[in-house]
């Protein structure tokens, strides 16, 4: 599956200043060379190219301004509803894997025995693909909402424990060491050092959760037909109403896009009062992201 | 291995308990707990699964049994996996040969990088399911609406990890070769790519992961072929002992993949093992 998690490009390297060297330059060359005008006129081009041979296909690519149309008309009455649809299964599956996600994770990283134990099947079970287990789902829950949690709990559950679990075993036995020296209570230790020891890696877990759990009611949504955005695009789609279809879409990817964004820059304010030094070793948590691009 | 501060009294005990007995931290013992666990797993699975209908679960003996039956006396598990496994390594290898040259130019050329992030950024994040129906209007339901969707699950990681290492390079080893008059094809051929190559193969071990992911997801979500496919033909005859056998399969594939790219990985950038993997 896709690691939404990862930063988007954009947010990954800084590329620095939009020009180069700007003194040297003359003006009309900075402002050709600014990033904003690449993006927009490499936009304009391409949705120029897609209206102009998409005239001709209106039911294989459709147009920009047959999109627009339907975007207009279809907005409030069809996608939005699905869309609320999807974001309430994935709310619940969600809520529901972090509930159980993270106190296992804590579990396993406290105790040796839950670790032997378990690790083998949290590392099966996270590196499968979670559509596997769609049609089990149905078979048990039947195509409803109930199925939808499930599929977004078990696609969730897993990277968020791993995480978790990561992160109480990163916890620096020094500050354990010296909360002990000082008589800090159960509570506190817990509170104080394990609990915001390790929360730049539960973080990390529940980014990539989320994306997971994105990538999972959707596929589950498309592969049977339990309502929400993921089954109107194949229902347009059926229908070749390719122009509808984008409108979904667009309106996902966008979603998805924002959900990356916030979740990026909301972890920077998050952990780095307390955890600036700990940003190096974020990138090994998530074992997918491209190595440590963010800690260079 | 002596985590003794801990927050409850239970866990402190757990804690303890374990601390005292290094037979847990033994070879041995880590196995016994292994196999222990299995087998409590197995029989619990066995003994709830006695009561519920066929329909919904199968008990492990009977999986089992369906997993011999596939594997070695009809053998009708091999067709659909060798199926799938052309699948995956022809997209693999497509999604790494697309991947690369973006990823480079992306990373090389800033103008570039501008022009294309907005599409990266959006198709990557955009859960790629999301496109199985038009692709399927546009390449069919054929082998070439699977190759298709497996590059479009695969080749976003080694894009992206490309585009990060080439960025990574150090500036100094880029000046001396432009000091020594190097041209642009030198630079790239000389100086990037060995020095990104630890990023590129971060990439291209993720691609792996994603590609399997999406061998499995086109399956499943268009025609019965493959063993994706598998899983639900045997799901709508309620042949629930036979469908656990592809899920188990998808598994062991899944996770022999991961190891074998964290081996590939150590193999060929060792200096890197230390930064990279865990």
């Amino acid at each position: 599956m896709t690691q939404v998690a990862t930063a988007p490009p954009s947010t990954i390297a800084p590329l620095g200043g939009s020009g180069g060297a700007p003194s040297r330059k003359p003006a009309w060359r900075r402002f050709l060379g600014n990033k904003w005008t690449i993006r927009i006129a490499s936009l304009v081009i391409f949705i120029g190219l897609w209206e102009y041979f998409g005239r001709d296909l209106p039911y294989v690519i459709s147009s920009p301004s047959a999109i627009w149309a339907a975007a207009v008309e279809n907005f409030w009455p069809e996608v939005w509803p699905a869309f609320l649809e999807t974001l309430r299964g994935l709310g619940a599956g969600f809520g529901l894997a972090i509930v159980v996600g993270v106190p296992l994770g804590l579990l396993m990283s406290f105790s040796p025995i839950v670790e032997i134990a378990l690790s083998p099947y949290l590392s099966a079970l996270y590196a499968t693909p979670r559509i596997t287990l769609i049609p089990v789902l149905v078979l048990w829950l039947g195509i409803s909402f109930e199925m939808r949690v499930g599929i977004v709990f078990l696609s969730a559950v897993f990277p968020i424990m791993l995480n978790t679990y990561l992160g109480g075993k990163e916890v620096d036995q020094g500050l354990l060491d010296v909360g002990k020296a000082f008589r800090a209570s159960g509570f506190k230790i817990y509170r104080s050092i394990y609990l915001r020891g390790s929360i730049p890696y539960i973080f990390a877990g529940l980014h990539l959760g989320l994306g997971r759990g994105l990538m999972g009611v959707v596929v589950a949504e498309i592969a049977t037909s339990a309502g929400g955005i993921g089954n109107l695009i194949s229902y347009y789609a059926k229908y070749f109403r390719i122009d509808s279809m984008f409108v979904a879409v667009v309106v996902l990817g966008l979603f998805a896009v924002f959900i990356a964004e916030f979740l990026a820059r909301s972890n920077a304010t998050l952990n780095e009062p307390w955890n600036r030094r700990r940003k190096k070793k974020e990138g090994i948590v998530e074992r997918d992201l491209p190595t440590n691009a963010q800690a260079e | 291995m002596s985590t003794a501060s801990t927050t409850t009294r239970a866990i402190r005990t757990m804690n303890d308990a374990a601390a005292r007995n290094k037979w847990a931290q033994s070879t041995a013992g880590r196995w016994t707990i292994r196999i222990v666990t299995l087998v409590v797993l197995l029989v619990a699975w066995e003994i709830s699964a006695a009561d519920v209908s066929r329909a919904l679960i199968a008990p492990p003996s009977e999986i089992f049994a369906a997993a011999w039956q596939q594997l070695f006396v009809t053998g009708t598990v091999w067709g659909p996996f060798f199926d799938s496994m052309f699948v995956l390594v022809t997209g693999l290898v497509a999604a790494i040969a697309i991947g690369l040259p973006i990823g480079i130019a992306m990373g090389r050329w800033k103008k570039v990088a501008f022009a294309l992030d907005p599409y990266v950024t959006f198709l990557y994040c955009l859960p790629h399911v999301a496109l199985v129906p038009l692709m399927i209007i546009l390449l069919g339901f054929g082998y070439e609406f699977r190759l298709g969707y497996v590059i479009l699950s695969a080749v976003w990681p080694v894009i992206i990890n490309t585009m990060a290492g080439v960025r990574a390079v150090d500036r100094d080893l880029i000046d001396a070769g432009v000091a020594y008059t190097a041209n642009e094809r030198q630079i790239i051929w000389g100086i990037i790519l060995p020095a990104a190559s630890p990023f590129m193969v971060a990439g291209g071990r993720q691609a792996f992961s994603a590609a399997w992911s999406g061998v499995i997801v086109s399956e499943i979500t268009s025609t019965l072929v493959g063993i994706g496919g598998q899983i639900k033909l045997f799901a709508i005859d309620y042949l629930t002992a036979d469908m656990f056998v592809p899920i188990f399969f998808i598994m062991i594939v899944a996770v022999s993949i991961q190891a074998f790219a964290a081996w590939a990985q150590r193999k060929l950038t060792p200096w890197q093992v230390e930064r990279v993997s865990r």
